[in-house]
């Protein structure tokens, strides 16, 4: 495990210098990483000024929620999200060989090799925007929004399996830039409470895709009371990512390096 | 008409490489919709059925003709020219007897029409099936008018956007960050109407509403066909605003290509 982290930290390090060699290049993208995630927030600003905005939940709780949101996809399309775009590079090139040489950890190879550098400012933009509701709430303390990051960690494993699950997909299908699509569109479902949605979705994305463990989950804990959704969808997650990396391996055995 | 055919058959070609691309498109693309309704039913559950001059249904059906226009207009002439000039092989279409322009323009019909049956055309039965309790049908005709006008405004910007690779070289980011601000003021995240007036205005001075939002407000009939109350209001002014946007963004374009063509030195990256 020291071993995998110490090569985690040499990979980003190394990706980082190299994308700073060309710095205004990669503020300028920083930053337009950072616009990607204002729709999110516009669309919050437009329902709430032109409605009365959603049952039980006021502006700022939902931009603490948007924002919790954020900063999570953030460290998680940093850390790992790269394994999307990675699998498409290396099926479509035929490259996928040159991990294949390598004396570790297949899976921990490829997710550290995809490192991704420009969502990390996705991840402080994010930070940003929970600051900044969480100081506009009443009575809410920075204990409350550490125990929000807390439980948002069941999120991250349940991303890092739809990563896997969607890397799987592409060695499948060779080359497609839908999963990006499918992401969005299953993103902005985790924008908002699951207490809006009816009982049918908020189970399903609460226990079975636990999508609202990134940020709807977290934030409804701590301000509306504990859900005891909490603890089934934490033995959800726990199958999914056994899953997904059960068939991962599985997937990468069909791997024929004949590019696409 | 022999060559342009010629083109368009290889764009054809190399647009169904990747198949499953478009097969996929066609399921994710009801998802999101089903994604929207969720998030907007319960808004307009609370807001008692109404969101300014918006119904639950006006509204879905805004973003489902949102979804096929901003299809049929896509453009990748910025992207193809930014490939072009980084590394280099722009300099082939100098020595071609057809214009760099004139292929792509004839590249976008082709991949468009290609996109009118693989993915729109398929698109639009899915929609009426699945979301029929919300779709409004609408004016088809002048929204068609409407939406070629719009084919060719998005042609011109992207052109624009294209010629700063002839500056900058690598604009990758520059392009998204310009695809950011042309969805934020064509309507494709939200309609424009929606927005505080301040942005509005700031809106009504740039030619990006007219890619999305104005060929919408044609389909949903918030314009009147007829001309008894004069050219205001009308489908007709809006075509007329389009065809100045055209016009405005022609000489632009013609600009800004003739000191690019001053620029480019062909040596690539």
């Amino acid at each position: 495990m020291t071993n995998i982290i110490s090569l985690w930290l040499h990979s980003a390090k190394t990706l980082i210098s190299q994308r700073m060699s060309y710095r205004i290049e990669y503020f300028i993208s920083l930053f337009s990483m950072l616009l990607s995630e204002l729709v999110g927030f516009i669309i919050l600003f437009v329902i709430y000024s032109s409605s009365k905005g959603f049952p039980g939940w006021s502006f700022y709780e939902i931009l603490l929620l948007q924002g919790v949101f954020v900063t999570v996809k953030g460290f998680c399309y940093a850390l790992f999200g790269g394994v999307i775009w990675n699998s498409n590079v290396v099926i479509r090139e035929g490259t996928f060989d040159f991990l294949l040489l390598k004396p570790r950890n297949l899976l921990a190879t490829f997710v550290i090799s995809s490192f991704d550098t420009e969502d990390i400012s996705k991840f402080f933009g994010g930070l940003f925007i929970t600051a900044y509701a969480a100081l506009k709430i009443p009575n809410i303390t920075i204990f409350a929004v550490l125990q929000i990051f807390f439980y948002s960690i069941i999120g991250i494993l349940f991303l890092f399996s739809v990563f896997i699950f969607l890397s799987v997909f592409i060695f499948k299908v060779t080359q497609t830039d839908q999963v990006y699509s499918f992401l969005n569109s299953l993103f902005i479902l985790g924008n908002y409470p699951s207490t809006i949605f009816s009982k049918s979705i908020s189970t399903t994305f609460t226990s079975i895709l636990p999508l609202f463990l990134i940020a709807a989950i977290p934030v409804q804990n701590v301000l509306k009371g504990f859900q005891t959704q909490t603890i089934i969808s934490l033995f959800s997650v726990l199958i999914l990512v056994t899953i997904s990396i059960k068939l991962w391996y599985k997937t990468v055995t069909t791997y024929v390096s004949a590019g696409g | 008409m022999k060559d342009s055919l010629g083109f368009i058959k290889i764009s054809l070609k190399r647009s169904f490489a990747y198949r499953a691309e478009n097969w996929l498109s066609m399921i994710i693309a009801p998802f999101t919709f089903f994604i929207l309704l969720l998030v907007w039913s319960s808004v307009f559950a609370y807001s008692d059925g109404n969101v300014k001059n918006y119904s639950l249904n006006s509204l879905i059906t805004y973003f489902l003709i949102m979804s096929l226009t901003t299809r049929f207009i896509y453009d990748g002439t910025a992207k193809g020219l930014e490939k072009e000039v980084k590394y280099g092989t722009f300099l082939t279409h100098l020595l071609k007897p057809k214009s760099f322009v004139y292929t792509s323009i004839l590249n976008k019909i082709a991949n468009r029409s290609l996109a009118i049956l693989i993915e729109i055309l398929p698109l639009i039965f899915i929609f009426i099936f699945l979301f029929k309790k919300y779709f409004i049908f609408g004016n088809f005709f002048f929204y068609a008018i409407s939406l070629l006008f719009a084919f060719i405004l998005s042609f011109l910007i992207h052109l624009i956007i294209g010629t700063i690779a002839f500056w900058f070289i690598d604009i990758r980011t520059i392009i998204y960050i310009f695809g950011f601000i042309i969805n934020l003021a064509s309507g494709v995240f939200i309609p424009i109407d929606l927005f505080p007036a301040v942005l509005q205005k700031v809106f009504n001075y740039l030619p990006f509403k007219y890619l999305v939002f104005e060929p919408i407000n044609v389909y949903l009939n918030k314009y009147s066909t007829t001309l008894t109350n004069g050219l205001t209001n009308t489908v007709y002014q809006i075509f007329l605003n389009q065809i100045i946007w055209i016009f405005i963004l022609l000489v632009i374009a013609k600009i800004f290509w003739s000191i690019s063509m001053k620029r480019f030195s062909g040596v690539g990256t």
